[in-house]
């Protein structure tokens, strides 16, 4: 029998009415599971699926493969299925925790292992040396490093060497407003690991980074990236059982204090439509929904419209989970599905609070409407900073 | 191998399934009835290669059985294959063909959902008559082939008599079309043709006769207005009364039925429930009326014989939003958020209702399981009585016991006088004598449009 170690979950697997709810569809989630679409409805990749599969390997029923692997690996754990589950299952759970089973059986995807070597070897999943982690860093932020820092700035692989923009945005707005906040020698906080089945490596992760932060005597940690705000306030305490020492804060949470208490002055600039995509993980597993609706809301001259899919009901930009370095061509598929969900509103600017949404959006807005401009709301609002 | 390959040819590689996990997804529905292992799943999308699919397996050496599914929602075993079956998935053809609005009928292909169909609707002030309350999810194929029961079918009759017209596939791969679409340039706007009604050959016929490949529905303006009602009765005589009462006058109704309270007032502890609610049977009705007047007026009427029945009005209230957001998750959330599973569905005449609760405890008892009540008035002329039950299928003990504790009920409720919603695979001669020029009937039906027997053999009584 499978090592399922978790009661739990073997709860779970049982608890399935098998209802299909979670692959159903309704007008404010018209796409609730985006693999099933995207595979034309293909069941083995639903979640339905999954579970069913699932038992059937506890039960011992099945074997591991890498054919079966796919059912598990298509998917971007999104949470969807989750918020959905008329049961209250934990699909995002039982996936990982299936996952972390086929990639110790060796059927995981070898995209997922070369990425996790990079971690390993580069504290990053982006195979670049961990020297350059700070490469981003304008001269004149170098020298923001208060003796009494109020907050570090965990600033993520993706904004460190990927999105630097979002990284840059951050900075300079702490800056301006003067919070006291200083910089870590971080690694990789363990997020695209624990989602493709590589726990134990995310484990030593989350161990050295809560070292360096307590090391540093800072209190609070801000980040601007979803995937690290999940991993660092959900899954630190519990893959190593106890709470952390620190508080885990969003910038857009941050920001949002920030505008309250009049410590940012913004330019005014001509009128804009913006809507918002909620970050999975940011939204539907850590329900941060209103921050960064209240930030765009008080940022002169913008409109905000929503997507008729937002909040719990919107739609996963295809990069969270393993899934964009999986399944790439999907990937971006379901980007641009997103995408076209905001040409349905007209909005010509589609703000994120993630740097891994960022760029995806940014490649399904290339296959869609090239004049969609995709941004971060620290990059709204560093532009506007007086 | 030489059938995989041929269907591979006609759909594609990555549109047949034969891997063991694969199958095992398609080996079973919503119900209790144990998997049952397909030998392949195919996901056609257009006619055309469904009837390659059916002229193939009839001329080949081995006829494989064909099992029909889209979503597999069933509750009462209709989504478990036939052994060894080629299963086809028709879940890829989910696409609106047209919204006709001058015959105000609508035909779709049956893979599409309840969810889909009626947020297209919607958007143009339409709905369809009747749905399952599994809408989300269910598929509008198998609920006629399965001839489901669900919400609107009150006001509008059932999934049956929402049929204008009808696309089959019969099991030498010819296309049917049946109703008044029939004749060339005549939209599908009746099901009544010259001769018998065609279309009622394939409505519940759990797919023994062909494949369902287009449906047309009729459709209706969406509700002006409703108001909601809930009483308190002591015990299930005092709430059939009342629904009897009911169903004896003129009412519009979307949504009404009766639960043990118990089960109701956990699931919604938000709201503030009587004593009588707690301890007894909570009715609940949904009132459609063509404006607020109208529909209070319908309210008041019901109240008065509500409370002639002993009952309380619990005053709980719901606006028309918010029913009407809510009525596919209404009762689907309320079972399943507390594990209960709905194990048989029975067409009982109302009156005799509080015999067949009673017999349910009974027989409950005689198992040592606790058996969840509750039922629907669907109709003006009987209950909808589907008891329901909290079990796991990790504890195999449980689950046979929940299975023999079903087909228990089920021989009893047909002696009481009940009519299952649907046919199971076996029932004792006893039984099948009593409809026995019925079931011949069927059988040389089908043995003329089904010679090989190759459509879903032994779903209907060994049919």
């Amino acid at each position: 029998m499978l090592n399922l170690k978790s009661e739990v979950l073997i709860d779970a697997l049982y608890k399935c009415g098998r209802c299909s709810y979670c692959r159903g569809y309704c007008a404010e989630t018209p796409i609730i599971c985006p693999a099933y679409e995207l595979t034309d409805r293909l069941e083995v990749v639903s979640p339905k699926g999954r579970l069913q599969i699932a038992r059937h390997l506890l039960e011992n029923s099945i074997r591991p493969s890498k054919e079966l692997s796919l059912s598990f690996f298509l998917c971007s754990l999104c949470g969807d299925c989750k918020d959905k589950c008329i049961e209250g299952i934990d699909t995002t759970d039982v996936f990982e925790a299936i996952r972390e089973i086929l990639v110790e059986e060796n059927v995981g995807i070898d995209t997922h292992s070369k990425f996790m070597g990079s971690v390993v070897q580069n504290n990053n999943p982006y195979f670049e040396p961990h020297e350059k982690r700070f490469a981003w860093l304008p001269k004149h932020l170098e020298t923001d490093n208060p003796i009494t820092p109020e907050y570090t700035y965990f600033v993520g692989c993706t904004s460190a060497y990927r999105r630097q923009p979002i990284a840059v945005a951050t900075a300079e707005i702490l800056h301006k407003a003067n919070v006291r906040f200083t910089f870590m020698d971080e690694v990789c906080c363990g997020s695209p690991l624990l989602r493709t089945g590589h726990k134990e490596v995310a484990k030593k992760l989350a161990m050295k980074n809560i070292e360096i932060i307590a090391k540093s005597g800072v209190k609070k940690v801000i980040t601007s990236c979803a995937g690290c705000y999940r991993t660092l306030k959900q899954d630190y305490p519990m893959l190593l059982e106890r709470e952390l020492p620190f508080e885990i804060i969003h910038s857009v949470e941050l920001l949002a204090e920030l505008i309250k208490d009049d410590r940012l002055e913004l330019s005014d600039d001509k009128q804009i439509k913006v809507t918002y995509h909620d970050p999975c993980h940011l939204g539907r597993h850590s329900g941060v929904y209103n921050p960064p609706r209240d930030v765009l809301k008080s940022i002169p001259n913008i409109k905000f419209v929503e997507m008729s899919e937002n909040r719990n009901n919107a739609l996963c930009c295809g990069a969270g989970g393993g899934f964009r370095s999986g399944y790439k061509d999907l990937s971006i598929e379901l980007a641009a599905l997103r995408v076209s969900q905001v040409k349905k509103i007209d909005a010509e600017v589609l703000a994120s609070s993630c740097p891994f949404c960022h760029y995806n959006l940014e490649l399904g807005r290339d296959k869609i409407d090239k004049n969609l401009k995709v941004v971060d709301i620290t990059e709204l609002i560093a532009k506007r900073l007086l | 191998m030489e059938i995989q390959s041929f269907l591979e040819k006609i759909v594609g590689e990555q549109y047949v399934l034969a891997e063991g996990f694969e199958k095992i997804v398609y080996s079973r529905d919503a119900s209790i009835e144990p998997p049952v292992l397909p030998d392949y799943v195919v996901r056609p999308r257009t006619i055309e290669e469904i009837q390659k699919i059916l002229t193939f397996i009839n001329s080949a050496s081995h006829k494989h059985p064909i099992h029909i599914r889209c979503s597999s929602t069933s509750y009462w075993g209709g989504g478990v294959p036939t052994k060894g079956s080629i299963v086809l998935d028709l879940s890829r053809m989910n696409e609106i063909i047209e919204i006709n609005e001058d015959t105000q009928c609508v035909t779709v292909e049956p893979g599409i959902t309840f969810g889909e169909l009626h947020t297209a609707l919607e958007q143009k002030g339409y709905r369809i008559g009747e749905s399952p309350e599994s809408a989300y999810s269910a598929c509008v194929g198998g609920h006629i082939a399965s001839m489901g029961t669900g919400l609107g079918q009150y006001i509008f009759g059932n999934q049956g008599d929402q049929v204008t017209g009808l696309n089959v596939v019969l099991p030498n791969g010819s296309l049917l079309t049946t109703g008044s679409g029939a004749l060339e340039n005549i939209p599908k706007f009746t099901k009544w043709m010259f001769g018998p009604d065609l279309s009622g050959l394939f409505i519940g016929s759990e797919g023994i006769l062909g494949v369902i490949v287009e449906v047309t529905l009729k459709l209706y303006t969406l509700p002006q207005a409703m108001v909601f009602a809930t009483f308190g009765f002591e015990n299930i005589d005092e709430a059939i009364g009342t629904i009897h009462q009911i169903q004896k006058g003129l009412f519009s109704i979307q949504y009404l039925s009766c639960f043990e309270g118990e089960s109701f007032v956990t699931t919604y502890p938000e709201l503030d429930w009587g004593n009588k609610a707690k301890s007894g049977i909570v009715l609940t009705v949904v009132i459609e009326g063509k404006s607020k007047e109208d529909a209070e007026i319908q309210k008041k009427r019901i109240k008065k014989d509500a409370l002639k029945n002993d009952g309380e009005d619990l005053g709980v209230q719901f606006s028309r939003d918010v029913f009407w957001k809510n009525r596919y998750t209404w009762a689907v959330t309320r079972s399943l958020r507390k594990g209960l599973r709905s194990i048989i569905l029975f067409h009982v005449p109302t009156k005799k209702t509080p015999l067949f609760w009673e017999e349910t405890r009974i027989i409950g008892e005689q198992f040592g399981l606790k058996i969840g009540r509750s039922c629907q008035a669907r109709s003006r002329h009987f209950i909808d009585y589907h008891p329901s039950i909290r079990y796991s299928e990790e504890n195999p003990e449980e689950w046979e016991k929940v299975k023999a504790c079903k087909n228990a009920l089920y021989l009893r409720f047909i002696e009481l006088g009940g009519l299952p919603c649907r046919l199971p695979g076996q029932l004792p001669a006893s039984i099948t004598h009593k409809f026995k020029n019925y079931l011949d009937f069927i059988r040389k039906l089908k043995s003329c449009i089904d010679p090989n027997n190759i459509m879903s053999p032994g779903k209907i009584l060994g049919l």
